[in-house]
């Protein structure tokens, strides 16, 4: 956008650094990478560059759902983010630790460091991760830490509370750190990454991806359970030290072993910290346990028998400030011109965090320009699920994106966030040059393929050629009409009717991307048309605008709850009144019922 | 204004005048009471005029046919009582008993339909959206989280048989609920025949019966097209199609039309049949149907249920013989169903959610015979959700993850 930014971190060095495991994407958090990627965002172009696996999840399970996934070499991340910070020629980067913000007649004017600098800026945004008030557990020791290493934020985490008051704790924990060496992978399932290899940004090939490495599995068993079963007593999540409250579905190994008492094995998913890393990241063994009890029921686990344990797993717990205390673009209700991004609202993973982040960055920088504010729509953008969910409903454990929040996850493919987001990146100025070139060029092959798709038409035995489960058919086929079938193949398509012009000239990877996408939109079209109706039609009514000085109390068909959470939640459409838990249809009505009644008041001049 | 244009002079509020009501021509249609209603003291809050006239369609008819003339149109189902509730003269509890009240959403009828839920209805559509939402955790947790170890649970198997248990219990359920809404507006009994086969008398007789109630008078002219009576308690709507003909103006055409209307919905269908000559019997249609064996009086038979025949009757219209076994058989239509279970009370919203939710459900298992991806049965599965939501209130995505991590052992 033109804006000059200025970035206040800790530790310059620190930047890019992963705190947990050290991947990118996934089921719902790979969607939001894609989207970040269409916004001009980094994060997928930096796991292109340090992704050392890649999978694509549920590959078999429908388009919708289908994920990107990338085990990142952390130095390599952390390498690709710093250089790609340094070559912003309107961004400086400053170390600093953060106490104060500047904040005058409800308008933050800047921020105060601990070295007693001041910096000012018309808007600020706070993305300090589990740093607010952070305390750091390892079985019975208890330290003060943002991330093991690093300080927490005290001062800072002291004057939010007194800006937003309502706030809580989260917790989120990590495994321990083992040595590669000591580890005997030769019992162990080995995955393979994917081929043919999946890429995340729209601008990267293969060739950007760095050497590719394999991932190992291995399984906890019943010795595993009952050292970790005897040790209880000295884990602060289980004694109440911890008053955070953490994610249901990561939980700890202690929380798995307890709580499905029947499960005779768990699933440890090994990843690669580096190319050059002596350390991997056990996945799925997170643990608060004392560094002895960690030791003793690493051994028990096959293939870690001589496991040396490089660094401990801990539980961070942190401060987080209520989302709903937010407007939609996430600046702060109270303090104009604040920004609140990522773990600060309670979300967990790098990925949701980076959304929030991008999508404050661009309400910053359009609040400067004097311009409208953008935040996408529910049905356009997994950041618009994200961004809606904490805004209108908020969270009481730390919120991870799945697919299954999107109520138009049909509409929500990896593979079209670019055709949703970018034309709006780039009316906002958000991307380069090189981005929108590339874009258009994608999107008017296809367009051109499904123009000639749609005037093509097959001859009867054409069709039977290519359908193989089509039985004596009337009338004429388009071949799109044909592609739109379940099982028709656009391969299959292309051996009836030559390829596209210009397929020669096409690369590679465009080739591919581009049959992926012409066969995916074929199959999916009905129900996307289907989707985009019934939006329409909610659109109107979801619209409606609630006014400020409404009186829920005094609506007799709410119900207590009702009037509670309306009075607590203060939607401003009906569309986010929908949204808030123990809001049903039936509260809606009354509701609409009562606009209608005052707008018959109105035009009648009661 | 309208009521000048019918009745002169409007009286002073609230005292009744008595006036001759004016067609078009000026000449006098009927004589009676206009009480005028100056909002918002009246029923609707508005300004309302009242007219109270003779009995007798024809003059009824003919007094509508003016005002439409003078400006004035038929109000649609409820629309009093909506505006009387739009004008805050009743509140929503008092206007719930009106059907379709609020346009703006099938949200409100859920509310409606909410407060009306009675026990046994109620329990059975929670333990119906419990299953659904079961299934759905598989589902979901299948997708959301695909590299989990969630086989272990012996998931699928365990999916077929949810599915078909569902399949079933949304099956009966339809069954129930659509007998129950029967019960409630009244089961549709169709009388069809040749002309003379004496369909008017039969609808005569069945009206003019000491079980059945109906509210006009036994022994009026009847040239209506149907007529909704009471038979042991149930409420049943005759139509007789013998009164389907051209029809002469508005109210006649609206009339007939909807006769036509009920009639293509009949839940029985009584095939009237002059059973003293040797016509043949036509098949049954559908398994409601009855044939009636008109004019046993003119024949040796004993009147009754023909032996080995469960739906055909021997009676005559005309001296009342076996037309007290038809009764039963009509009543007994009832029973049955309702016997084997409590009495469900739902509303037909409830019978359209409810078609709703099974017509996805159904999609979903197709889809996933026909090996479809996931994606696209979550999504049916979903539609089915929401459908049913209307009923019980909304399950959430919220609500599916909550079931999911309660389920499966997820995390890293």
């Amino acid at each position: 956008m033109g804006h000059k930014a200025l970035l206040l971190t800790q530790s310059k060095e620190t930047i890019g650094q992963m705190s947990c495991n050290p991947a990118i994407g996934g089921v719902g958090k790979g969607h939001l990478v894609k989207e970040i990627d269409a916004l001009g965002g980094v994060m997928a172009l930096a796991a292109d560059h340090a992704g050392i696996h890649f999978k694509t999840l549920n590959a078999s399970k429908g388009r919708a759902v289908q994920a990107t996934r990338a085990q990142a070499d952390r130095t390599l991340y952390k390498k690709a983010i710093q250089d790609h910070l340094n070559s912003l020629p309107r961004l400086s980067i400053v170390e600093g630790m953060a106490a104060r913000l500047i904040v005058e007649a409800n308008r933050v004017l800047g921020v105060e460091t601990e070295e007693d600098q001041s910096f000012y800026a018309k808007h600020v945004i706070l993305t300090v991760g589990t740093f607010l008030n952070g305390k750091i557990y390892i079985g019975n020791k208890r330290t003060k830490g943002g991330r093991v290493g690093d300080e927490p934020s005290i001062m800072l985490a002291d004057q939010l509370r007194e800006i937003a008051p309502r706030t809580g704790r989260l917790k989120t924990g990590t495994p321990p750190r083992l040595l590669k060496k000591s580890i005997n992978f030769s019992v162990l399932e080995e995955q393979a990454g994917d081929n043919p290899r999946p890429i995340f940004s729209f601008l990267s090939s293969r060739e950007d991806q760095p050497k590719q490495v394999s991932c190992f599995i291995a399984y906890t068993n019943k010795n595993t359970h009952s050292i970790i079963k005897k040790a209880l007593s000295s884990s602060p999540l289980f004694t109440g030290a911890i008053e955070g409250v953490g994610p249901r579905y990561c939980p700890s190994i202690e929380d798995k072993v307890t709580k499905f008492i029947d499960k005779t094995r768990h699933q440890i998913f090994i990843e690669p910290e580096g190319l050059f890393s002596e350390e991997v990241y056990p996945n799925g063994i997170s643990t608060s346990l004392s560094l002895k009890n960690q030791e003793s029921f690493v051994r028990s686990i096959v293939g870690f028998e001589n496991a040396v344990i490089a660094k401990p797993g801990y539980a961070i717990e942190y401060d987080y400030f209520d989302p709903r205390d937010l407007k939609s673009t996430l600046e702060t209700s109270a303090v104009k011109g604040l920004f609140f991004a990522g773990q600060i609202n309670g979300t967990t993973g790098y990925e949701e965090a980076a959304a929030q982040g991008i999508l404050a960055g661009i309400n910053a920088g359009l609040s400067i320009e004097e311009k409208e504010k953008w935040v996408p729509d529910r049905s356009e953008a997994y950041i618009g699920v994200l961004t809606n969910d904490l805004v209108t409903r908020g969270t009481n454990e730390p919120y991870r994106m799945f697919t299954s929040r999107a109520e138009h996850r049909l509409l929500l493919r990896e593979d079209n966030a670019d055709t949703r987001l970018t034309p709006k990146a780039k009316e906002l100025s958000l991307i380069a040059e090189k981005r929108w070139k590339i874009f258009c060029e994608k999107q008017e092959i296809i367009r051109k393929e499904k123009t000639r798709l749609s005037k093509t038409t097959l001859s009867g035995g054409a069709v039977q050629r290519i359908d193989n489960k089509s039985k004596r058919e009337r009338g004429e086929k388009t071949a799109y009409q044909l592609l739109k079938r379940p099982h028709v193949l656009y391969k299959n398509l292309l051996k009836e009717i030559n390829p596209r012009s210009g397929y020669e000239n096409e690369t590679e990877l465009l080739r591919e991307t581009v049959d992926s996408i012409i066969e995916a939109d074929a199959k999916y079209q009905g129900y996307m048309r289907r989707q985009h109706n019934e939006i329409e039609k909610q659109k109107a009514y979801k619209n409606t605008a609630l006014p400020k000085d409404i009186d829920y109390q005094g609506l007799s068909g709410l119900s207590n709850e009702a009037k509670q959470k309306l009075i607590e939640f203060t939607p401003e459409t009906i569309g986010q009144a929908a949204r808030i838990q123990g809001i049903t249809h039936a509260s809606l009505s009354v509701l609409l019922v009562h606009l209608k009644k005052h707008k018959l008041k109105k035009a009648e001049g009661l | 204004m309208i009521a000048k244009k019918i009745i002169g002079p409007v009286p002073k509020p609230m005292r009744a005048k008595y006036s001759n009501f004016l067609s078009p021509d000026r000449s006098i249609i009927d004589s009676g009471i206009a009480l005028y209603f100056k909002g918002p003291r009246s029923y609707t809050g508005e300004n309302t005029l009242e007219l109270t006239c003779h009995g007798g369609s024809a003059v009824v008819d003919q007094i509508l046919q003016a005002l439409i003339e003078y400006g004035a149109r038929l109000a649609g189902p409820g629309e009093f009582t909506k505006r009387a509730f739009l004008n805050d003269k009743m509140d929503l509890t008092q206007a719930e008993a009106v059907v379709d009240l609020i346009e703006s959403s099938s949200a409100a009828t859920a509310r409606a339909a909410k407060r009306s839920l009675d026990g046994v209805f109620s329990t059975k559509i929670l333990n119906l959206s419990t299953l659904l939402s079961e299934i759905r955790v598989s589902v979901e947790a299948s997708l959301d989280f695909p590299e989990e170890d969630i086989k272990e649970t012996g998931q699928q198997d365990g999916l077929t048989f949810k599915m078909n248990e569902t399949k079933d219990i949304f099956s009966t359920l339809l069954r129930q609920t659509r007998l129950a809404c029967r019960v409630r507006e009244g089961v549709v009994v169709v009388l069809t025949g040749k002309p003379n086969v004496g369909k008017s008398t039969l609808m005569n007789t069945l009206c003019g019966h000491e079980r059945a109630i109906v509210s006009e008078s036994p022994g009026t002219t009847r040239d209506t097209l149907d007529e909704d009576i009471l038979v042991d308690g149930y409420k049943v709507r005759l139509i007789d199609t013998a009164g389907i003909r051209e029809p002469e103006n508005t109210i006649e055409k609206e009339g007939v039309n909807r006769a036509i209307k009920a009639a293509q919905n009949a839940d029985i269908v009584i095939n009237v049949v002059d059973g003293s000559t040797s016509q043949t019997t036509k098949k049954k249609n559908k398994t409601n149907d009855i044939v009636a064996l008109n004019k046993n009086d003119l024949t040796e038979n004993a009147p009754g249920r023909v032996e080995n025949e469960a739906n055909m009757f021997r009676l005559s219209a005309l001296t009342g013989e076996g037309v007290d076994e038809l009764l039963n058989h009509i009543s007994n239509y009832f029973n049955q169903e309702l016997l084997a279970e409590e009495t469900l009370t739902a509303r037909r919203r409830h019978l359209s959610a409810l078609k709703e939710a099974n017509k996805h459900f159904l999609e979903a298992e197709v889809k996933i015979s026909a090996g479809r991806t996931t994606d696209l049965v979550a999504e049916d599965l979903l539609q089915a959700q929401n459908s049913l939501s209307e009923i019980t209130g909304e399950f959430t995505s919220e609500d599916l993850l909550e079931k999911i991590f309660n389920e499966f052992c997820i995390g890293k």
